[in-house]
């Protein structure tokens, strides 16, 4: 057994040990995120996960890492063999999976959950169990990775994860152009990442052949700029039909995507009480007695 | 060989169906139909109850609710193409088909997505919204039958998820009927809806957490270049490592199939496409994108696939000749009855890296065991379809079929893989979990399943074996080699 396997099953068994010994357990990663959350009680025990990358493996196109390791330490190894993840920037990997903080490029890149292929979780009982498999493609058994993504920890302590990898684009580039463009550039372009708008103007971020995106800023009539616009903080998940509504001049959204990126908290929405119903079976069936994050209510949560 | 119905004495089924009568939907009994929804594509079959053929959500909600209700259970079902058993009706049950849900597509194309009822057929998505320069990516090889609900029930994938994922990526929102008749929308139109992703959790499924009768769809800009290439391979061997080679060199293709000689020579005198005959393997790639990037693309590849031992590299130079690659690739199965009159398919997946060694097993295995193996795969993703060809009328040949599926599992186990890659659990791979899975991985997937239908009157005994199937009565129906 190597040591980066043993790694594995230590940071498995401190974490068993941890859940297993308390009745109530706050988890923490880097808490980027912690701020938008309510207060944990403060007899919880925290509990965090190691850091450590386990396996880089460019020929499968898969990367293995302990939940607590940084994502900018993750892309950096993956960058050596020309790789990435799907994950935005800043915090862990298990915080990000956890809050199911997608990047701003999820129109081309997809969904952070589509990312994980497999997951090694301990239950509120303290006993780990795996979620998904080694392969790109798996359907078997029921898929418990999409459940802990974005589960804030409430339904399990992710600690190792397996993520999907893709090859690092030959180049990229982030070009303006009006509002209105920015829409129909949505359904009509292919290679598109993301269009960030305001109402007025629209960012526009492509991935490719650097010949490819000199044609297609060249259609669209584009001026190409450094990087994205400023961002707000705080998220808003909208129809991607209704999303103009909610920009204006300081305020941006990922057209083709429905997130409004906000200054301020914005309200949180209103739940269908089967939905509720439904969220509120999974936790009772995973965590009867509420140890894990017990302060957090995920339908209630700030992302 | 199949069996009748056994109904339990406690269950009033005459009255559950006079229930479903007198609320106006239609509910056959006769033999023809029962027969008919007795099995899907596997070799597996059990006549239920009764079928039903709602056309409304509210419809199957109805009749959810009256068959539970009489501790009935429902077996959801789509167009019944599935491999694994996942549509195969247990003793006591009713199906619910979907087939008639195959309402209006609606939604604007402009905002890439599409509402389609279950019943919807794969390929009709795509044709719907072709003229927009859009496509549904999920493309399995029976896309032409099978349904939206089916592919939700299975988490369905196709050639062209290589690089587009599975159904999984392209499912925005499911309306489901759970196992008491109460209604929940799962997902949503916007991005990230509140609470956890049961969509995720209920996207394959296979029919035990409720039945899906409309889904968001999310719709793809077609790409606007595409170019396919045929490699020839002298041995299985080079064909396979040149799949890692490919991968490795930072290409992710939209599609990476993989052909052996045996099903090469039967596709090709099926749709003469210009397969090379004489080759041990062949290699379909093909290149979607922008101009410059895919001409890149294609070079580098040829040159890879090329240095790996193809002896010959060829782009199809119009459409027609790609769209008749792509008809031997997916009427593949069709051309084997050439051969053998029957076949028994397989759908394990392995690390690319892993396909050299594990082929050459897979050969060595049915040689053992007396039988032919034809390979036809999506190698990009590692997902193996061994078919054992044979005729069942020789005595003693279910028995080495069986034998050498279980020793090809076990192998792809071994190997680092999984079970199933596309087709699903169903009944067929149900007692195999436990290779795959620890007992305490199996009891977290049981946990969700009795969230989603606490009675386990939802499709019972599929995918999860006893230990984890948490009373559920155990059976197995006849052709099932479990």
């Amino acid at each position: 057994m190597n040591s980066l396997v043993r790694e594995k099953s230590r940071a498995l068994r401190d974490v068993e040990d941890a859940v297993a010994a308390s009745r109530l357990v706050s988890i923490r990663g880097s808490g980027s995120h912690s701020s938008r959350l309510p207060a944990a009680d403060v007899r919880a025990a925290t509990v965090s996960v190691d850091s450590g990358i386990i396996r880089v493996d460019p020929g499968e196109m898969v990367v293995e890492c302990l939940a607590g390791t940084p994502v900018a330490e993750l892309q950096e190894a993956l960058a050596d063999v020309g790789q990435r993840v799907n994950l935005p920037s800043g915090g862990t990997v298990g915080g990000t999976l956890a809050t199911s903080r997608n990047s701003i490029h999820r129109l081309g890149r997809g969904a952070l959950r589509d990312a994980v292929l497999r997951l090694d979780v301990v239950g509120s009982d303290g006993r780990a169990y795996r979620c998904g498999g080694d392969t790109v493609k798996n359907v078997s058994g029921f898929d418990l990775c999409r459940l802990h993504v974005g589960a804030f920890g409430t339904l399990g302590v992710i600690v190792t994860v397996l993520l999907r990898t893709f090859p690092l684009p030959r180049s990229s580039r982030w070009m303006t152009t009006s509002h209105s463009t920015g829409a129909t550039i949505v359904s009509a372009q292919w290679g598109v990442t993301s269009v960030l708008s305001n109402g007025r103007d629209a960012y526009v971020h492509c991935e490719g052949h650097p010949r490819d995106i000199d044609e297609v800023m060249k259609k669209w009539k584009m001026n190409e700029v450094d990087g994205a616009p400023s961002l707000g903080t705080f998220r808003r998940s909208v129809s991607p039909q209704k999303i103009e509504k909610w920009l204006s001049t300081s305020v941006f959204g990922e057209l083709g995507v429905g997130i409004v990126h906000e200054h301020s908290v914005p309200p949180m929405p209103s739940i269908d009480p089967a939905v509720r119903m439904l969220n509120n079976r999974v936790r009772d069936q995973f965590d009867p007695d509420r140890v894990l994050n017990q302060h957090i209510d995920v339908l209630e949560v700030l992302r | 060989m199949t069996m009748l119905p056994r109904p339990d004495s406690t269950i009033d089924v005459a009255a559950c169906i006079e229930e479903l009568r007198r609320m106006g939907l239609d509910v056959r009994t006769d033999g023809a139909t029962t027969s008919v929804y007795s099995r899907d594509a596997s070799n597996m079959s059990q006549q239920p109850l009764a079928v039903v053929f709602p056309t409304t959500h509210d419809d199957v909600a109805t009749a959810v609710r009256a068959i539970t209700q009489h501790g009935i259970a429902v077996i959801p079902r789509g167009s019944g193409t599935g491999l694994a058993g996942g549509a195969v009706p247990e003793p006591n049950s009713i199906v619910v088909s979907v087939a008639r849900m195959v309402g209006t597509i609606t939604d604007a194309a402009s905002s890439l997505r599409a509402r389609v009822q279950t019943g919807v057929l794969n390929l009709d998505v795509t044709r719907a919204v072709a003229a927009d320069g859009l496509l549904f990516a999920p493309d399995p090889s029976s896309q032409q039958s099978c349904s939206i609900g089916g592919n939700i029930a299975n988490n369905s994938g196709g050639p062209h998820c290589l690089a587009d994922g599975v159904t999984s990526a392209h499912v925005h929102a499911i309306d489901v009927v759970l196992s008491d008749g109460q209604s929940v929308s799962l997902g949503g139109d916007e991005p990230e809806p509140p609470g956890y992703d049961l969509r995720g959790a209920f996207v394959g499924s296979e029919g035990m957490f409720g039945v899906a009768t409309s889904a968001l769809v999310k719709l793809q800009i077609q790409p606007p270049c595409v170019r396919t290439l045929l490699a020839a391979f002298r041995t299985v061997d080079d064909g396979a490592r040149a799949v890692t080679a490919v991968i490795a060199a930072g290409f992710v293709p939209a599609a990476l199939e993989m052909m052996d000689s045996l099903i090469t020579r039967a596709v090709e005198e099926f749709v003469h496409a210009g397969f090379p005959t004489d080759a041990a393997a062949v290699l379909i790639v093909e290149v979607a994108g922008l101009e410059s990037g895919v001409s890149a693309d294609v070079d580098d590849i040829s040159r890879i696939l090329s240095a790996e031992g193809a002896y010959s590299v060829r782009v199809a130079q119009s459409e027609q000749e790609r769209a008749l690659i792509w008809k031997g690739r997916k009427n593949a199965f069709g051309a084997i009855a050439r051969i053998k009159p029957n076949y028994y398919l397989h759908d394990t997946v392995v690390p690319r890296s892993q396909l050299p060694g594990v082929l050459a097993r897979i050969y060595e295995i049915a040689n053992q065991n007396d039988l032919i193996v034809m390979n036809v795969f999506h190698a990009g993703d590692g997902n193996l379809h061994p078919l054992l060809v044979f005729d069942r009328r020789e005595a003693g040949v279910m028995d080495r079929v069986h034998r050498a599926g279980e020793e090809i599992v076990a192998l792809s186990i071994a190997a680092g893989g999984v079970l199933s890659g596309e087709h699903g659990i169903g009944f067929e791979k149900r007692d195999y979990m436990g290779l795959m899975f620890t007992e305490d991985d199996l009891r977290a997937q049981q946990l969700l399943r009795a969230a989603f239908d606490p009675r386990g009157l939802m499709n019972p005994h599929k995918v999860l074996p006893r230990a984890a199937g948490c009373g559920d009565l155990q059976h197995v129906p006849p052709g099932a080699w479990v």
